[in-house]
């Protein structure tokens, strides 16, 4: 081959590699997971329609009014309520204007097993932050967080559950289940910040 | 082309019997084999249907398409789309690489024939390509005697699942486009062996392996200078670039249709659980397991140790191939169908015939084997039980 096609071929390899290397940070960086996505969206859709008033406890079992708040990452509902199948989930809630800030308590149990005797929960209410560490002492204990009101945008409630990490029972050999388990959520209950509660029309 | 080459011939004087014989006589027992196998899978599929229920009801077609195919038959009909199923939430027509149905779409079109007939002549044609493909590499390549090629082809003709080859699925699409490319590169034509592994990477994911195979071959073939002095020689480096370029367009396309360039693990994760797990948590949870996910995790790692016997014949290119895509199936979900997942590594089943070649015994106790659970498996597809997916 003469030497000069050899730097074009040369050259013409390197500028697709490059474009590889391009598209794939687009990618990563502007992807989203399209299902996710999806049911998240369909989740503030019902939300949008279903109000919550606080103070209100939703409970989250077969035929439960509230149970398509849920977006992604969670499993089917069952009748003690509904588990995390992924390390993020989406939960949509809708209040009417006028709260001047709300204290949200999710009713939730992580997933503790002996090989998997740790978890850290993040939540995540409309980019807010919360951490708890869960082991088997306090596996149960609510996660409860004060949303004030200048996070409060115009009664949405987007609330993201982080878990370090899932785990099905037969793999840390705790039960027959293949299903990865993050937390299991009973209900939540949204109560008025009583300190900064103003009359709301209802 | 074929023809042409006939006519020549023929004005020329030099169609002969003999001639014809000796340029056409190693399709023969490829021939013998394929036909002698599909129709044993065939007669297996009559005598498993008319004993099933609802037959009489039912179309040739539904009993042709069971499984994957009804999705590779959306994609080739009416294109991607993002519904997902009624009775399998999440899960959507993007789990599956384009090439093959779209091969089937434009058959389908270009003859006017049912997409469903032209699933199946894509599939069986391909695979009748792909035996031939084999053969001439074993031959050319692996130094193998004939009688051993011819054996390695019988052995992926009757192994479990190899219904998968015949039936509107992408694995015989996948074994022309590996073989092909794995040809070329051991031939140093390696345009073709890039264009050969770029539409290998549009048809599987796992078609992105085939690095493993070129690269290897380059360190192998032209050293480790090749790597640090690329200008040299750059056209060895013409399969490494053009074989992710399938799965980048399949990506793109992903991207602009859903906004998700990953549509595919998406739609995996999602509508069939499947995520990466590191196969040192995956393969002993799945051995603990029950029934099928227990039995096809312990046939793997009989199948993996097939792979460690290539490093004794030195065949060190199809030991990163085989090696890495058996790691990628023990990285998922187990499920019974992890089987035809390792149809491919025809390389794993030259070892084996290797291994029967000289033991008529064992080699006539095999095939009764595999025949038999070949059969189990075709009767279970036709009634559509999960193992045989």
């Amino acid at each position: 081959m003469p030497r000069i096609a050899r730097w074009v071929l040369l050259a013409a390899l390197v500028l697709l590699g490059a474009g590889y290397v391009f598209a794939f940070a687009i990618f990563v960086r502007d992807s989203e997971d399209f299902i996710a996505a999806r049911r998240n969206s369909a989740a503030e859709s019902f939300a949008a329609q279903h109000l919550v008033h606080p103070t209100a406890e939703l409970k989250f079992a077969p035929g439960a009014p509230f149970n398509g708040i849920l977006g992604a990452g969670w499993h089917n509902i069952e009748p003690h309520g509904v588990w995390s199948s992924a390390t993020d989930s989406s939960i949509a809630i809708r209040l009417p204007r006028g709260y001047a800030g709300v204290v949200l308590q999710l009713n939730a149990t992580a997933f503790i097993a002996p090989r998997a005797p740790h978890a850290i929960v993040t939540l995540t209410v409309n980019g807010h932050s919360q951490t708890w560490e869960r082991n088997g002492d306090n596996a149960g204990e609510p996660l409860q967080m004060r949303v004030p009101e200048d996070l409060l945008r115009a009664g949405r409630l987007d609330i993201h559950v982080h878990l370090s990490r899932v785990a099905s029972p037969f793999a840390t050999r705790a039960g027959r289940d293949h299903r990865p388990l993050g937390i299991l959520l009973s209900s939540i209950v949204i109560q008025a910040d009583a300190e900064k509660a103003v009359s709301v029309k209802r | 082309m074929l023809f042409l080459r006939l006519r020549n011939n023929v004005r020329g004087g030099s169609l002969t019997l003999d001639s014809l014989r000796a340029r056409y006589s190693h399709w023969v027992p490829i021939v013998a084999m394929f036909a002698i196998s599909r129709l044993a899978l065939l007669l297996v599929a009559v005598f498993t249907l008319a004993d099933a229920p609802g037959v009489a009801a039912a179309t040739a077609g539904s009993f042709l398409c069971k499984f994957d195919c009804n999705w590779y038959m959306s994609i080739a009909e009416y294109g991607y789309s993002t519904a997902e199923s009624l009775n399998q939430p999440g899960a959507t027509n993007f789990a599956f690489y384009p090439l093959y149905p779209l091969l089937v779409g434009e058959l389908s079109r270009l003859l006017h024939m049912n997409p469903l007939a032209a699933a199946v002549a894509i599939s069986n044609f391909a695979f009748l390509l792909s035996l031939r493909y084999i053969q001439r590499y074993l031959v050319e390549f692996c130094g193998a005697p004939r009688s051993t090629a011819l054996l390695t082809l019988a052995l992926i003709c009757f192994l479990p699942q190899s219904l998968a080859f015949s039936v509107p699925y992408s694995e015989s699409l996948f074994l022309l486009l590996l073989v092909v490319a794995m040809y070329y590169v051991r031939r140093e034509q390696f345009l073709a062996a890039g264009v050969a592994a770029a539409l290998l990477s549009a048809t599987r994911a796992n078609g992105i392996f085939f690095l493993l195979f070129v690269l290897v071959w380059i360190w192998r073939h032209r050293g480790a200078f090749a790597f640090a002095l690329p200008w040299r020689t750059p056209e060895v480096f013409v399969p490494v670039v053009l074989a992710p370029l399938g799965l980048f367009l399949f990506w793109g396309y992903c991207f602009m249709a859903t906004g998700d360039a990953f549509a595919h693990p998406s739609s995996e994760l999602h509508g069939w659980g499947w995520q990466f797990t590191a196969p040192w948590e995956n393969v002993p949870v799945a051995i603990r397991s029950e029934g099928m996910p227990r039995i096809a995790m312990l046939v793997s790692i009989g199948v993996f140790s097939g792979t460690l016997l290539l490093l004794r014949q030195r065949m060190f290119e199809e030991f990163a191939l085989c090696a890495g895509c058996l790691v990628l199936v023990w990285s998922g979900g187990s499920t019974g169908s992890i089987f035809r997942y390792w149809l491919f590594a025809f390389p794993i089943w030259y070892v084996f015939a290797r291994f029967l070649q000289p033991r008529p015994v064992a080699t006539v106790f095999s095939f009764a084997v595999l025949s038999v659970v070949n059969g189990a498996f075709t009767c279970a597809w036709l009634l559509q039980k999960v193992f045989a997916i």
